[in-house]
């Protein structure tokens, strides 16, 4: 793996990328996390430098857990410790993991140790002591396709070195080919350039790393890069024919599955109060009298209209239709077929045969005219399918892949006149239902305002699953938390699935205009729509709809006789953000989903606004309530990724203190802490840290202005000056 | 108008469910009349009255209908009959036959049908058709369907009348009869009945070509006066255009072409899901969502008491694998097992991760279709359609967005969860506009499931593809892979150009040979059929038919790219190992003790082709157990 990103002067080697002919490579990881006092320095959003160590560190053993069948091998030492606990007995320096196939053991022990300790590690030690372990692996026998060392500190601890330490520690680097990462330092690009102002660790860590391999990293791009718990397939084993045109041509080829929905995680059955498994078993019983009826005298039938056509297994068998041998024969070359005729679960690319790693080079060039012919010509092949002798047989079609670096043949299965249905779906635009001129250029524009042609962004091919980026992020919650509620959707797999906030506020006027010109009018089906039926229907778009979803669920449960009072309770003593405890119901109103997040947001934001008014600009508890409110909302809205909106309501919200005279509050209360989401907090968010200052402070211009409009009257203070 | 429009095609659309359907069919003396014979070739195939293509018709529908539609109803009215048979449920209409009552598809019917097409004589019974054609009403038989649909005890069924004719004027304009007609058209119309005219046209193809516009003219004055609801199942412009195209094709109404037609009627429009397309958070509108290629039903299987043949139900029952106590769902929890920690969670929960994401569509942006990659197929597409029911005015935005995406080759990238129980996806719309008249309309947009990472696997090209190391001019070391040479390609061109198929992919040329088979044989052995059908495999390649057609370009084609004496190192290993051949060295090297030599996959080989199970899970020492006993040398 690399760290990617800024880190332009480390050497990602080549060394260390896993051997993909070697069986099962693991790859070696050391994690030090520096816990020393330090730590206890408040980042952003109150967490303290040794929390947000802590989530890198559990992050990165989760992915280690759920990539590569969980064979990597991962260490954690603690510098900074209040225990000393290592075979080379260095000071507070512990050993918390040593280097064994990754668990959640090791996650759990993390989450449970990891903080601010009131000592102080020195780091080089914690390092020897990395070394040391890596050492005795190694000459144990493991063999691992890359090893690093993840070091996560600020370098703010003291630490003893010499040449001679740094020389044996560089030695010892490269002769594992291991490679040392810092994490979370102060290191940045300007530092970099810049020697004189690092501090002596800094200088220390970083002619390390350049004489070894490795990289720097800030913790936002750290967390990018472990943050997904999903991984690529690797190729598998090919299908092996012949590819035939009559009986006279036949190339022989291997065919590999390049795509096809990637397996869940299985979820199997058990009892809720216990252990024990469960075992499941098949009955017969009479249609009316619900007797039992003997395996043994069970028969499977057809059914014909009112016939019953009974059926033993070797009769079908005997008359059912026979595919042949297994093969993969062309029947004709034709036009290329349009991509919604592509049926079956997912392609193979066709190469020429490969055995035991040798391409037969003949077949290679024989696949290569063939491909070349297709291609100049235009044409595709139809060709039979059949995966194995007498197995299900399929129609399918070979297109010509050209690439510099290959070339093959796509196949891509068809469907037979049985699986298509040729609904008809008159004209859409006819000429009494005809946009008008207005409306098609709207969509133009909108066309060109989203328009992804130079955008990497959305490329399926490089996105992670984001349900089973869900699903694995709530299997690490529920192990690190058994007894929470399940974890919202985290703001980092939402992303996936949103547009991108700065294209669609480029594309505001035009959606807004859109808007005008296409009358459209929400039906009663869409509201009325009960839940049930919905099952396959569309989710409530209001409030309103909302509600009466919520009440149709409610109506269920008390139908189920199985109802959870808490949960109504709380339903119906809030249904508004109210002055008295507006964060309580603020967030009782998010958890109950009765309204949608932005109706919630709409009512948190007025009812700041009241207390502002109420206090006066200066009653201080008010004033108070009003900060925390902010602080509620703007949270809520970090963790949704929500950036957007809460951004767009913080100018607005500016605006409005201006304009009421609220500015003392503005100054007094809204510390960095509060202002616009910036970048650092939430990747979707396009506001940098310098923006976010500079939007902090009121100008002095307006403030003049704010004096103005406080006098009211201009002509009579220009009269005084 | 507007309005009337969208609102009768929508409640067309939303139908789901089950149909009635009565086929009407005209047994007047012109229908008896076998069509001139102007093409040799078409009469030896094509020679039917136009009466018994309209049982062929009747009779095809209910063959498939009884396995794909069981639950549907069909009925068969002849009018213009002389015979007339009184009936206790109806009554007694003029010149109007009930062939079969409105009832599910069963094995009576088909046989009826089947002796009225394959016997001799089978039709003559109904050959006596009425001889003045002054007395035949079309009212009255349009009277029967009436009373027929109202008697039918599902009222919720979605009724239709296939009526076939050839006759382009029953009743002259303006005369009594003919308002009758109208009126119970009109009645028809108000019980929700559709009308879908099946003309048969020889006489229209080869000398009355104007009579079309008669035929037209006769049914346009019922259409324009009274309804909408007449669909002409074929357009005048594609009459015409047949015509047009001089070759006085018998093909434009053959058997096949108007089995197509009514197959296509059958297909029952269902609505997979309704969503609504986020254009952004405020602006949104909705669609219906179709998948048009899914994989065809096999036929239903259901257990059966052996001794008595009765039908029985199957049961699932969960029980305490420790206590044997039957479990009741409350009591069961679901766990998945992750680096050897068990995580549980309660069933509820597990679904609602799901429902976190919402459905509908929700727009991402637009990207040129050129762009995509579509070649890398994941599942079938889906289609999408506007529903004003879900959004008035959805129709407008959708067709204008529809419209300035296919004008500019662009589609719209969204995010699309389908149903509670699916994934988010991101999808790519490609818009779709079929003017062709030969084929069903189709307007929308196709919805292209794209693959995310994990679904794509990684190779490594290098070792997939031979390639040698070459200087380019920038004089850098590159990889150059290994290709075909330009007299290779141009062999290889004569191959494809020779094998070049004149007509492209459609799927309804491909019948399914093995599903086919299923469907003849269940048929023959329920009707009790001596010789069943053989179904001919289309996606059989005609080996002698392509070495003919080839001749001698495969030979040069092979010359050029394969060495002499080229020996591929793939040799098919299954069939080498259960070549019969085998068997003796098998039984032979059992007997005399050295089995065990052998490879596996001869041993294994062996075993299969004598009918041992479960061959594939065994390892070598169980296949020489098996062989020895097999061969009692134990």
């Amino acid at each position: 793996m690399s760290y990617s990103k800024n880190s332009n002067w480390s050497q990602p080697g080549t060394s260390h990328r896993p051997n993909s002919k070697a069986i099962k490579p693991k790859n070696g990881y050391v994690l030090i996390a520096d816990i020393g006092s330090p730590t206890s320095r408040i980042l952003h959003r109150d967490r303290t430098y040794a929390q947000q160590i802590k989530e890198c560190l559990i992050a990165f053993i989760q992915q280690k857990i759920f990539i590569n069948n969980a064979i990597d091998d991962v260490a954690v030492i603690l510098s900074g410790s209040d225990k000393t606990q290592n075979s080379l007995d260095y000071k507070n320096i512990q050993v918390l993991k040593n280097m064994e196939k990754v668990s959640w053991e090791t996650a759990k022990l993390v989450n449970e140790t990891v903080q601010t300790k009131n000592c102080e590690g020195d780091w080089m030690d914690a390092l020897g002591v990395a070394l040391d372990l890596i050492h005795r692996k190694v000459k144990a026998g493991n063999v691992y396709s890359s090893i690093q060392i993840i070091f996560f500190t600020a370098f703010e601890s003291p630490f003893k070195t010499s040449e001679r330490t740094q020389k044996a520690y560089i030695s010892a680097l490269l002769a594992e080919h291991t490679s040392l990462f810092i994490v979370g330092s102060n290191i940045n690009q300007e530092i970099l350039e810049n020697e004189e102002k690092m501090s002596k660790g800094e200088l220390t860590a970083c002619q390390l790393i350049r004489e070894a391999n490795g990289g720097i990293y800030s913790f936002g791009d750290f967390s990018a890069d472990v943050v997904n718990c999903t991984e690529q397939p690797k190729i598998g084993s090919p299908f092996n024919v012949t590819l035939d045109i009559g009986s006279k041509i036949q190339i022989p080829i291997s065919a590999y599955i390049k795509t096809k929905k990637s397996d869940s995680l299985k979820w199997s059955e058990e009892i809720s109060t216990g252990e024990a498994l469960v075992d499941k078993e098949r009955t017969y019983q009479k249609e009316q009298s619900n007797a039992i009826i003997d395996k043994q005298d069970v028969l499977t039938a057809f059914k014909y209209g009112s016939r019953i056509i009974p059926i033993t297994v070797e009769d079908e068998k005997q008359w059912s239709y026979k595919s042949g041998n297994k093969c993969l024969s062309v029947l004709a070359f034709v036009d290329p077929i349009p991509p919604q005729f592509g049926s079956g679960t997912g392609t193979r690319f066709i190469f020429s045969h490969r055995k035991s790693g040798v391409v037969d080079r003949n077949s290679q060039i024989a696949l290569s005219a063939l491909i070349n012919a297709m291609a100049e010509t235009g044409k595709v092949a139809l060709v039979r399918y059949v995966y194995a002798n007498n197995c299900r047989m399929a129609l399918g079609v070979l297109s010509p892949r050209i690439k510099f670096k290959y070339e093959c043949l796509v196949f891509h299965e068809l469907p037979f006149a049985d699986d298509w249905r040729q609904y008809e779906f008159p004209p859409i635009i006819t000429p009494k239902s005809q946009p008008s001129h207005e409306q098609m250029e709207a969509i133009d524009q909108l066309i060109d305002k989203l328009d992804l042609t130079n955008d990497e962004a959305f490329d399926s091919t490089k996105m992670s699953d984001p349900y089973e980026e869900y699903v694995r992020h709530v299997i690490g919650f529920k192990v690190l938390n058994p007894e929470d509620p399940l974890p919202e959707i985290p703001p980092h797999i939402k992303m996936y699935l949103q547009p991108s906030p700065s294209l669609m506020e480029g594309a505001k006027d035009v959606l807004e205009r859109i808007r005008q010109l296409f009358p459209l009018q929400t039906t009663g089906k869409l509201k009325i729509n009960d839940f049930e039926a919905s099952k396959r229907e569309a989710i409530p778009a209001t409030a309103e709809e909302m509600e009466r979803e919520i009440q149709n669920k409610k109506s269920r449960l008390d139908v189920g006789g199985d109802v959870d009072l808490g949960f109504i309770l709380g339903m119906n003593s809030v249904d508004k953000v109210g002055t008295t405890n507006p964060v309580k119901d603020f967030s009782l109103l998010l958890q109950s989903g009765k309204k949608s997040v932005e109706e919630i947001y709409d009512e948190m934001s007025k009812v700041i606004l009241e207390l502002l008014e109420d206090s006066g600009g200066t009653n201080a508890p008010l004033m108070v309530k009003a900060k925390n409110c902010i602080e509620a909302y703007r949270e809520h809205s970090v963790a949704e990724g929500r950036v957007a909106y809460f951004n767009r309501w913080m100018k607005q919200f500016k605006e409005q203190v201006i304009s009421n005279y609220f500015t003392d509050f503005w100054q007094k209360y809204l510390t960095e802490s509060l202002g616009l989401i910036t970048k650092d907090e939430c990747p979707s968010s396009d506001v940098d840290k310098h923006q976010a200052e500079t939007f902090l402070r009121l100008p002095k211009q307006q403030q003049v202005n704010e004096i103005d409009s406080v006098d009211e009257d201009e002509e009579l203070l220009n009269l005084i000056d | 108008m507007e309005d009337r429009d969208a609102l009768e095609e929508e409640t067309y659309d939303a139908y789901d469910g089950r149909d009635a359907i009565i086929f009407l069919i005209d047994a007047s003396v012109p229908m008896f009349k076998r069509p001139p014979v102007d093409d040799i070739d078409a009469a030896q195939t094509e020679n039917d009255c136009p009466f018994v293509l309209a049982i062929k018709c009747a009779y095809n529908t209910l063959c498939s209908k009884i396995f794909t539609d069981p639950n549907d109803s069909v009925a068969i009215v002849l009018f213009g009959t002389k015979k007339t048979a009184p009936n206790d449920k109806y009554g007694v209409y003029t010149n109007t036959f009930l062939l079969q009552d409105l009832k599910n598809p069963d094995c009576e019917p088909i046989t009826q049908l089947d002796d009225m097409l394959n016997k001799d004589g089978g039709m003559d019974e109904y050959m006596y058709a009425e001889s003045n054609p002054q007395s035949i009403s079309l009212a009255d038989s349009l009277w029967l369907c009436s009373s027929i649909f109202s008697k039918h005890k599902s009222k919720t069924d979605k009724k239709q009348i296939f009526l076939f004719t050839n006759n382009d004027e029953p009743h002259s304009k303006f005369s009594a009869k003919q308002k009758q007609a109208e009126r119970r058209i009109g009645d028809l119309q108000d019980g929700g009945v559709s009308i879908f005219l099946f003309p048969i046209g020889e006489e229209f193809n080869t000398t009355k070509v104007y009579q079309v516009g008669i035929l037209f003219l006769f049914y346009l004055i019922v259409t324009v006066t009274m309804l909408n609801h007449v669909f002409i199942a074929m357009s005048h412009q594609e009459l015409l255009e047949s015509n047009d195209k001089g070759g006085i094709l018998p093909g434009s109404m053959t058997t096949d072409e108007l089995l197509l037609k009514i197959c296509r009627k059958c297909q029952k429009k269902r609505t997979f899901a309704s969503l609504v397309f986020n254009l952004d958070s405020n602006t949104k509108f909705g669609v219906r969502l179709y998948n048009l290629i899914r994989p065809a039903a096999q036929p239903k299987r259901v257990p059966l008491d052996k001794r008595t043949n009765e039908p029985v139900k199957s049961v699932t029952t969960k029980f305490n694998a420790e206590t044997a106590e039957t479990l009741l769902p409350s009591e069961l929890i679901k766990y998945t097992t992750v680096c050897d920690e068990k995580i549980r969670l309660d069933k509820n929960d597990l679904a609602s991760l799901k429902s976190k994401f919402p459905s509908g569509f929700t727009l991402l942006g637009f990207k040129p279709i050129g762009k995509l990659k579509l070649h890398l197929h994941l599942s079938p597409a889906s289609f999408i359609y506007p529903d004003e029911d879900l959004v008035k005015g959805s129709r407008m935005i959708f067709g204008a967005l529809m419209h300035r995406c296919k004008a500019r080759g662009f589609a719209p990238l969204c995010v699309l969860k389908m149903t509670a129980a699916m994934k988010p996806r991101i999808v790519a719309l490609l818009p779709h506009e079929e003017h062709d008249p030969n084929q069903a309309p189709l307007f929308g947009f196709h919805v292209i499931i794209l693959p995310f990472r994990n679904d794509v696997r990684k190779f490594n090209y290098n070792e997939l593809v031979e390639s040698t190391t070459v200087l380019n001019d920038e004089r850098k070391f590159v990889q150059q892979i290994w290709k075909a040479d330009p007299n290779q390609i141009d062999a290889a061109k004569a191959v494809v150009k020779k094998l070049t198929s004149k007509v492209g992919y459609t799927p309804s040329d491909y019948l399914d040979p093995a599903l086919r088979t299923k469907w003849n044989t269940l048929e023959g052995m329920a009707l009790g059929r001596e010789n069943i059908e053989s179904v001919e495999d289309l996606v059989m390649p005609d080996i002698d038919a392509i070495d003919n057609r080839l001749g001698q370009r495969s030979t040069t084609f092979n010359d050029l790219v394969f060495p002499l004496g080229y020996q591929s190192q793939y040799v098919p290993s299954a069939s080498k190992a259960k070549d019969p051949k085998n068997e003796a060295a098998v039984e032979e090297a059992a007997k005399n003790g050295w089995v065990d030599k052998m490879t596996v996959d001869v041993l294994k080989g062996y075993l299969s082709n004598q009918g041992i199970k479960g061959v594939a899970k065994m390892k070598k020492a169980e296949c020489v157990e098996k062989i020895k006993l097999h061969l009692n040398l134990k």
